[in-house]
């Protein structure tokens, strides 16, 4: 649909006062926008997007490759939007600048061939994930046995370090006999095109996976990324009883997780699951609750700083999502602790890709299944 | 002298941009709309206008060069650190807007001579934390913290006041001319010569230069640097929040703490306010001034009219004393210590001025409220004597007009009191019509000339009215053009602005 004067967020666009607060953090000191981080503009943050709409609306812009690029070097991770004291919702403006872009063909080359990807249903499965991928489909039970359905999602096969994470799920499930299911065609949960502006692709997406879930037996589905399990969250058609691995896990073990290290550790909070799913507290409470001695880095929960993998920023600049993960990879060794647990698939591959042959090698990341169930 | 916004041809951009480009990189120059869109103005009631280029320059070197490139060829150029609306950015000319946020060092924290040293980019948030680590601390009520602290000190009032005898906190400058001169104010003058003498006195036996940059808009230099004021955390930091009836007790009552050295500062805050600062406080954002339904004069309930808070530090013995004295005159002016009770029913304010007064901690509450709409605030500092006359009639006159949302105010006692700063706090709706804002703008214009011509008010900063106020100062006016012109004759510097500011006389020879 585009930027549109009639939405609800059209009143707020004139509201900016450009106090800063979306993209400087509330205490003043922190940059808490991936995009300020690297291009140190206005335009460039969540305020700047509100104007960015203004121009739209009041046709001051050239909708060109310039604009097209502009809007994609974005995260899309909400910081902007969790920290704006006057409540603005700046995510739906982005999404809607998305649409601007794809509906005037202005989007960049890579954001299109990715959604082309989507929209013929291509299995995302790295060269490097595809052992993990086969041992993860020979451990899984038929659909119809079945008590749950893991919902893998594209990023889980994305990488290696996510797909090894996926294999310690798929056997933990495995040896305490729990019977899941594993889709072959899994599909998409309409997170990705819904993030890129692919408003309609995202729309379909959508509906054909709460129809896919729906026709199956298994009353639970079990998101193993969080941005899958935030979408499904709010897909009202979805009627299935929706839940994220990490609580799923805290289900299994009942509050008893299997020994293993008990810190300190630090963790990354991924912004899909904080505030995506609206889980606030973040991974601190799930490794305290079962007290695991644990380092906060500056930025957590609601304000967490993205690891450089968000929608759109990394595709069309790669520079931009590099710095932004090393400025994480920075924050997160300045909390002393060895180890960074965090639970997502696509924040495991990015913070571990730019942490080789550099002095974040000697740090362990690790997802919290891997954490839980022994390193 | 630039005139009105410049049009570039394509090879005249392009020459431009490669200038600039040699001085900054690729990276750090921009052109495309996407990007100047976002520098084109602010959400207020001036128009909007784009800039021909964005760039971030991260030294004083870079801005002497930027300045050259600009004066070379005749270009305007607007700098700006936060942006934010009240001081905004206005390219009313176009040209090229520099972007200062990305010098954000902090040079020095002095905690022996008292002074920190900042780029423009320093936020207050930033600033305040390094100052905690030397138990100093910026001026009261210094905020929101994501702001530029040269940005806000710049302008009186915009979000720093103090009362006790200070207006401002910029202790001196360094500031790029339109000639690309580096010139520093104060005492640090004279480190030209001689490089050891530090930035510790605001004045070098010479007219000050320093308060010419103030309110200037970066009309007449760009700042680059600024030493600021910092004061010491005391023992005991600590206030009495006090409850009058009547803004003109409180006003009376602001005036005898601040003259008796009570003090550090002492404001005021109308009961309309502080109900949506709980709000905001207590519920995150959000906060809409539709929460009150009223007659601003007329409480709906047992609140107070007015809550006044002071501040105070010292050694412990010094501020039970202070504390003592302060109770006194609670009871000689009418009012009552409402500390407890406001802890009770408005713990959002009570935690808002306590946060702000006496734990100096920056915060974001009030930046909540602006969510409502276009602020068009009249702001004035004020007769003391004639102040609550103006409250009295402006609350009555604003609440017949378009201005009626957010109708509420807060006050400050400046310089013990011999200036009362009264800003009424109303909003238009940003679904207004071009004709409603238009409304707007002439409401406040009235007001303002009215709390001028009747109750002998002044604007603390002007509008762009091509001239309007400055003229009505006569001979201060006249010198001040001759100042702008002599010191930037081809209008480089926020030309847009300048020409607002100082208005046609400025081309005419006005002021020769």
């Amino acid at each position: 649909m585009g930027i549109d004067r009639s939405a609800s967020y059209a009143f707020y666009l004139y509201t900016c006062n450009r106090c800063a607060t979306c993209f400087i953090s509330f205490n003043g000191e922190n940059i808490n926008c991936p995009g300020y981080t690297y291009f140190g503009l206005f335009s460039h943050t969540g305020g700047g997007k509100l104007y960015l709409a203004q121009g739209v609306l009041d046709k001051r812009i050239k909708e060109d490759t310039a604009f097209g690029r502009i809007v994609y070097e974005c995260m899309f991770c909400g910081a902007c939007e969790a920290a704006c004291p006057s409540g603005i919702e700046i995510i739906p403006v982005i999404k809607a600048l998305r649409e601007e872009a794809v509906e005037r063909g202005v989007v960049p080359s890579k954001v299109e061939s990715v959604l082309r990807k989507v929209s013929e249903n291509g299995k995302n499965v790295a060269r490097q994930a595809m052992l993990a991928y086969r041992q993860i489909q020979s451990l899984a039970s038929p659909v119809d046995e079945a008590e749950v359905v893991v919902f893998w999602g594209c990023s889980a096969f994305s990488g290696e370090r996510s797909a090894l994470a996926a294999l310690r799920f798929a056997q933990l499930l495995s040896d305490r006999r729990i019977r899941w299911a594993f889709l072959e065609k899994e599909g998409c949960c309409g997170a990705l095109p819904e993030a890129m502006g692919a408003s309609q692709l995202a729309h379909e997406k959508k509906e054909e996976h709460a129809n896919l879930l729906n026709s199956l037996n298994p009353p639970r589905v079990v998101y193993f990324s969080p941005e899958c399990y935030a979408q499904a969250l709010f897909n009202q058609k979805i009627e299935k009883d929706v839940l994220f691995y990490v609580d799923y896990l805290m289900e299994i073990f009942d509050g008893n997780p299997l020994p293993g290290h008990k810190g300190p550790v630090s963790y990354h909070d991924p912004c899909a699951l904080t505030r995506g799913a609206e889980v606030e507290e973040g991974l601190s409470s799930y490794l305290e609750s079962v007290g695991v001695e644990v380092k906060h880095p500056q930025r957590t929960g609601k304000h967490t700083f993205c690891c450089g993998g968000g929608f759109g920023g990394g595709l069309v600049n790669r520079n931009f999502a590099r710095a932004v993960t090393l400025a994480r990879l920075e924050e997160l060794a300045a909390t002393g602790a060895d180890t960074v647990i965090t639970a997502c698939p696509r924040c495991i591959n990015t913070l571990s890709r730019h942490q080789k042959g550099r002095r974040f090698r000697d740090m362990k990341i690790m997802d919290i299944v891997e954490f839980f169930t022994g390193g | 002298m630039i005139r009105e916004r410049i049009e570039l041809t394509p090879k005249k951009q392009r020459r431009v941009r490669a200038d600039l480009v040699s001085v900054l990189g690729e990276h750090r120059v921009h052109d495309e709309s996407g990007v100047l869109v976002a520098y084109s103005g602010v959400n207020a009631l001036f128009p909007r206008a784009m800039p021909h280029f964005v760039v971030r320059p991260l030294s004083t070197e870079e801005v002497v060069e930027i300045v050259r490139i600009a004066s070379r060829h005749r270009i305007p150029l607007t700098p700006v650190s936060s942006g934010t609306q009240e001081p905004g950015t206005h390219p009313f000319f176009g040209g090229i807007v520099l972007d200062l946020r990305g010098m954000n060092r902090i040079l020095e924290v002095d905690p022996e001579r008292f002074y920190a040293v900042v780029e423009p980019g320093v936020t207050v948030g930033a600033l305040a934390r390094e100052l905690a680590k030397h138990r100093l601390h910026l001026t009261v009520g210094s905020f929101p913290p994501s702001l530029s602290v040269l940005g806000n000190y710049l302008q009186v009032a915009v979000n720093s006041h103090r009362s006790s005898g200070i207006n401002h906190d910029i202790l001196a400058l360094e500031v790029v001319l339109a000639d690309g001169t580096v010139m520093r104010t104060g005492s640090k003058a004279f480190a030209e010569r001689f490089p050891h003498v530090s930035w510790f006195c605001w004045t070098n036996s010479f007219p000050s230069l320093t308060e010419l940059f103030i309110n200037a808009q970066g009309t007449l230099g760009i700042v680059t640097k600024g030493a600021v004021k910092v004061y010491q955390v005391s023992e005991v930091h600590d206030t009495i929040l006090t409850a009058f009836p009547s803004y003109r007790q409180s006003v009376e009552f602001m005036k005898d703490l601040a003259r008796n050295n009570l003090v550090q500062h002492v404001c005021a805050w109308h009961w309309c306010l502080y109900t949506i600062i709980d709000h905001l406080e207590q519920y995150g954002h959000g906060a809409s001034s539709e929460v009150v339904v009223y007659d601003p004069w007329e409480t709906p309930d047992d609140r107070p009219y007015n809550i006044v808070v002071p501040t105070f530090s010292g050694y412990r013995e010094q501020v039970e004393g202070v504390k003592a004295a302060i109770r006194r005159l609670i009871e000689k002016h009418g009012g009552r210590d409402y500390t407890e009770e406001c802890r009770e029913k408005y713990p959002g304010a009570h935690k808002f001025f306590y946060d702000h007064y006496v734990h100096h901690q920056p915060t974001n509450t009030f930046m909540g409220a602006y969510a409502e709409g276009y602020p068009v605030m009249p702001i004035v500092l004020c007769d003391p004597t004639t102040v609550a006359d103006l409250e009295d009639w402006g609350l009555k006159f604003l609440r017949s007009s378009i201005l009626k949302l957010g109708l509420a105010y807060y006050s400050h006692c400046v310089d013990m009191g011999r200036t009362i700063f009264l800003r009424m706090t109303p909003v238009i709706s940003p679904d207004s019509s071009q004709r409603q804002i238009q409304r707007a703008a002439r409401v406040r214009a009235r007001y303002m000339e009215t709390a001028m011509r009747k109750f002998g008010a002044v604007p603390i900063r002007p509008a762009p009215d091509g001239g309007q106020t400055l003229k009505q100062t006569g001979g201060f006016g006249q010198a001040l053009i001759k100042i702008k012109k002599a010191l930037d004759p081809q209008n480089i510097m926020n030309a847009g602005m300048s020409a607002g500011m100082y208005g046609s006389s400025m081309e005419e020879g006005g002021g020769d």
